[in-house]
């Protein structure tokens, strides 16, 4: 759920709001970092080397099922 | 006797307890990143009302934040349950809400069509649209497509796609298959929390 902090992050921090907000942004990150390196170890890496925007997490499909 | 088997003869609120237990220590980095980010969205959430003008695109941004800390919540509760495929179900709904906050921004124009929004069979932008806005494009940007990707793949649960309903609450042998009716402790189950909850 980065994904989340990450997306509204980016539109809603104002500039009074940054200090304590890239704090807590700056640790989402690095517990993102963590989760990536724990995935990749596990073979579940949601961003594998060299498939960059491919999911190995659950089975891939080319329908769009939103 | 597996774990699971072992858990679900337990009475509920048993049940409940030793599921978390077992776990925790496979989820403890994504519930941080869950707690972190809940945290994270309700002091956005307040930075937001405690602004002198309340327009409406503040109000209705601020509504959808907590809509989706909400949501956050519900998903932790469910993946130290062992709901894996409910808890993902939700991880959709939280990235729709935090694409609409995001899409809307300072927009009185989109809080006004979001207001206003009376159509039942559509929801009130579609996806690719907001991600593209709001990340990048879903097809040529490398974060907007993987943001897109990651969408799609929390999609699957939400819609029942068999791709992913084969592979959690149900084992098929050559003998036959098992259901697994409430909680999943399964490698399967636990992978799918990992990457909702991720």
């Amino acid at each position: 759920m980065a994904i989340c902090a990450e997306t509204l992050a980016k539109v809603l921090l104002e500039p009074s709001d940054q200090r304590e907000a890239t704090e807590r942004l700056g640790l989402i990150r690095e517990i993102a970092k963590k989760l990536d390196a724990e995935a990749l170890q596990l073979g579940w890496a949601r961003v594998p080397e060299g498939a960059r925007g491919r999911d190995l997490t659950m089975p891939e499909t080319e329908e769009v099922s939103e | 006797m597996s774990d699971s088997d072992e858990v679900l003869l337990a009475p509920l609120e048993e049940a409940d307890a030793r599921a978390r237990e077992l776990l925790r220590p496979r989820l403890e980095l994504p519930m941080r990143l869950v707690v972190e980010t809940y945290g994270f969205l309700g002091l956005l959430a307040s930075r937001i009302l405690a602004t002198r003008i309340q327009t409406a695109a503040r109000k209705v941004v601020a509504k959808l934040t907590m809509r989706v800390s909400n949501d956050l919540y519900c998903m932790a509760t469910l993946a130290a349950r062992g709901f894996p495929l409910q808890a993902a179900t939700l991880g959709a709904s939280a990235v729709e809400g935090a694409l609409a906050a995001a899409f809307i921004r300072e927009s009185e124009g989109r809080a006004s069509k979001w207001i206003e929004h009376s159509d039942r069979r559509h929801s009130f932008e579609s996806v690719p649209t907001m991600i593209s806005d709001v990340i990048g494009d879903v097809r040529a940007h490398e974060t907007g497509s993987l943001a897109y990707q990651i969408y799609r793949e929390l999609c699957m649960p939400k819609h029942t796609n068999p791709l992913v309903e084969l592979r959690v609450g149900a084992e098929w042998r050559d003998d036959g298959v098992e259901f697994r009716n409430g909680l999943d402790l399964t490698e399967n189950a636990i992978k799918v929390s990992f990457f909702a909850l991720q």
